[in-house]
């Protein structure tokens, strides 16, 4: 219940001191008060007012003076992040040499659904596959998988958007062809 | 039940980086030579390359905590990593106590040390309260590091960048703050936060503050205009700091600490070998080492007008192979050249 409270009474807080206008203390050298910057945008730099130590809120000052809260992050919050992070991702993303062609890529797509050809993530992964394979010049192996991915990014929505992507699929998959 | 997450990694004489600091003189009879922290550039192709060359540390680019911890595509976005990647200092942006700890709770298991930014210029940090706005907020940068170093002693390293003030004194007094806190080491970049890089760095006011914290006992290593060997010998000789960090000068030629006044061909070639192995890197970046690499080099202009018109990736593996003998992994001589490998050696 205390948690709930505190919570709302860092909103309130944090709504009424945006109603007065109270703007961020700035930290000007020798504690001289912020000189008039005619117009010019304000360089004073910004000491944020922590409004709730347990989940880092804290007010700053945007760049027209007025203030602006950044939310906390609850403890339930945080520890559901650091279960994903450990037991999900497994920690950061690990890249070793060679653990892009450990596994083909395409198999992953078809078996994760985290691994979302929509994604433009996703997509870039792909596209660094075929990059590596090329570069390798392991030219039959990296035609087969552009010719798969031009494929599979044809029939996606927004295709539009995606036309310098697939168009850079086709450069190589005809340069492939040339070359074996 | 609670789950056992994974903690801090263990610190030994291979990746403490304030061993490493302190013994440098003794092992390698030369100062420690550290990789600072790029926005976007000093990603893991780039990082492993720097290794190649006698960089000791190498620092991630600035990560905000904030974002790490309440996003998974922010982290995946703003850090990759390997077992290859060490002694390694993750950098991060912070305004915050609650952030920083949950920031190095998750990160400290996967790095060997944390640094805290507090000399990025860019107003839009400023403006949250991160990078150089935190020399003119010493209460909460103290306590930031104060937190950490109480919830983790010396089983996670910290380190703070900083830049000077105007009145250098104040610049002390902040070093001093954070010797109190606890700090591991402190960088120190030679301007103020408006000083312009084009601007030279500040060796005086390094030298001056070097000085008076020598008796706390806290290494300092120097930040700013360290684009060759000789510069490194001469920040060294005329501030007395344990170290140099260079950045700019990295970029630019990744092997300037093994003695290359030049980027090595042999850089670049490594450079693509781990761009395409750890791939991810997008082609404007990819674009961009390569355009310092050899511009660095002395590429000749029209080469290089040719190289910024390239759109895609595989544009650029095109065109290196029709201009180039780009060595890949494997082939006799890989990694090994310095001058550039043009295919029509009559331009040599």
């Amino acid at each position: 219940m205390f948690k709930k409270l505190s919570i709302v009474l860092s909103e309130m807080i944090g709504k009424e001191l945006q109603k007065l206008q109270i703007t961020a203390p700035t930290a000007v050298e020798n504690g001289a008060s912020a000189p008039n910057t005619c117009g010019r945008p304000n360089q004073a730099v910004t000491k944020p007012i922590s409004l709730d130590s347990t989940t880092g809120e804290v007010m700053v000052r945007k760049s027209t003076g007025k203030t602006k809260i950044r939310k906390g992050q609850s403890t339930e919050e945080y520890e559901s992040q650091r279960e994903h992070f450990f037991e999900v991702e497994k920690g950061p993303v690990c890249t070793p040499e060679g653990w892009m062609t450990k596994e083909g890529p395409l198999p992953r797509l078809d078996s994760d659904p985290d691994f979302d050809i929509k994604l433009k993530q996703t997509r870039q992964k792909l596209t660094s596959h075929c990059h590596l394979l090329y570069y390798r010049k392991s030219y039959e192996e990296c035609a087969q998988l552009c010719q798969v991915l031009i494929s599979r990014f044809d029939v996606l929505e927004n295709r539009k958007k995606l036309e310098k992507e697939i168009q850079e699929l086709a450069h190589m998959l005809q340069r492939c062809k040339s070359s074996i | 039940m609670s789950n056992i997450y994974p903690r801090a990694r263990t610190l030994t004489k291979k990746n403490d980086p304030l061993h490493i600091i302190k013994t440098r003189k003794i092992t390698h009879n030369r100062a420690v030579t550290i990789a600072g922290p790029m926005v976007r550039y000093s990603k893991l192709p780039f990082r492993q390359v720097c290794r190649h060359y006698n960089v000791d540390i190498v620092y991630t680019p600035m990560i905000l905590a904030r974002e790490f911890v309440r996003n998974c595509h922010a982290r995946m976005a703003d850090f990759s990593s390997n077992d290859s990647d060490t002694p390694l200092i993750v950098q991060v942006g912070v305004n915050n106590v609650t952030d920083l700890l949950r920031f190095v709770e998750m990160v400290s298991p996967y790095c060997d040390g944390i640094g805290i930014n507090c000399g990025c210029p860019i107003k839009e940090q400023i403006r949250e309260g991160i990078g150089s706005a935190l020399i003119y907020n010493p209460e909460l940068l103290s306590s930031m590091v104060s937190a950490v170093k109480a919830k983790y002693g010396d089983t996670v390293r910290l380190e703070t960048k900083i830049r000077i003030h105007d009145d250098w004194d104040q610049t002390v007094a902040l070093c001093n703050r954070l010797c109190d806190a606890g700090v591991d080491w402190i960088t120190i970049h030679g301007r103020t936060r408006t000083t312009r890089s084009s601007v030279p760095v500040n060796l005086d006011a390094i030298k001056y503050i070097t000085e008076k914290i020598q008796d706390r006992n806290v290494p300092v290593i120097a930040n700013g205009d360290c684009f060759t060997m000789q510069d490194f010998q001469n920040i060294l000789d005329y501030t007395g700091v344990d170290g140099v960090m260079a950045v700019r000068g990295l970029l630019d030629n990744p092997a300037l600490f093994s003695g290359h006044d030049k980027c090595p061909w042999s850089a670049l070639e490594l450079f693509w070998h781990y761009a395409m192995e750890f791939g991810g890197l997008p082609h404007q970046l990819l674009l961009h080492h390569l355009h310092c690499m050899l511009e660095s080099m002395g590429l000749e202009k029209r080469l290089h007008n040719e190289l910024m018109e390239m759109k895609t990736t595989a544009q650029l593996i095109d065109w290196f192979d029709e201009k180039f003998v780009l060595k890949r992994l494997g082939e006799a001589g890989f990694a090994e050249a310095t001058r550039i490998q043009y295919k029509n050696t009559s331009k040599v």
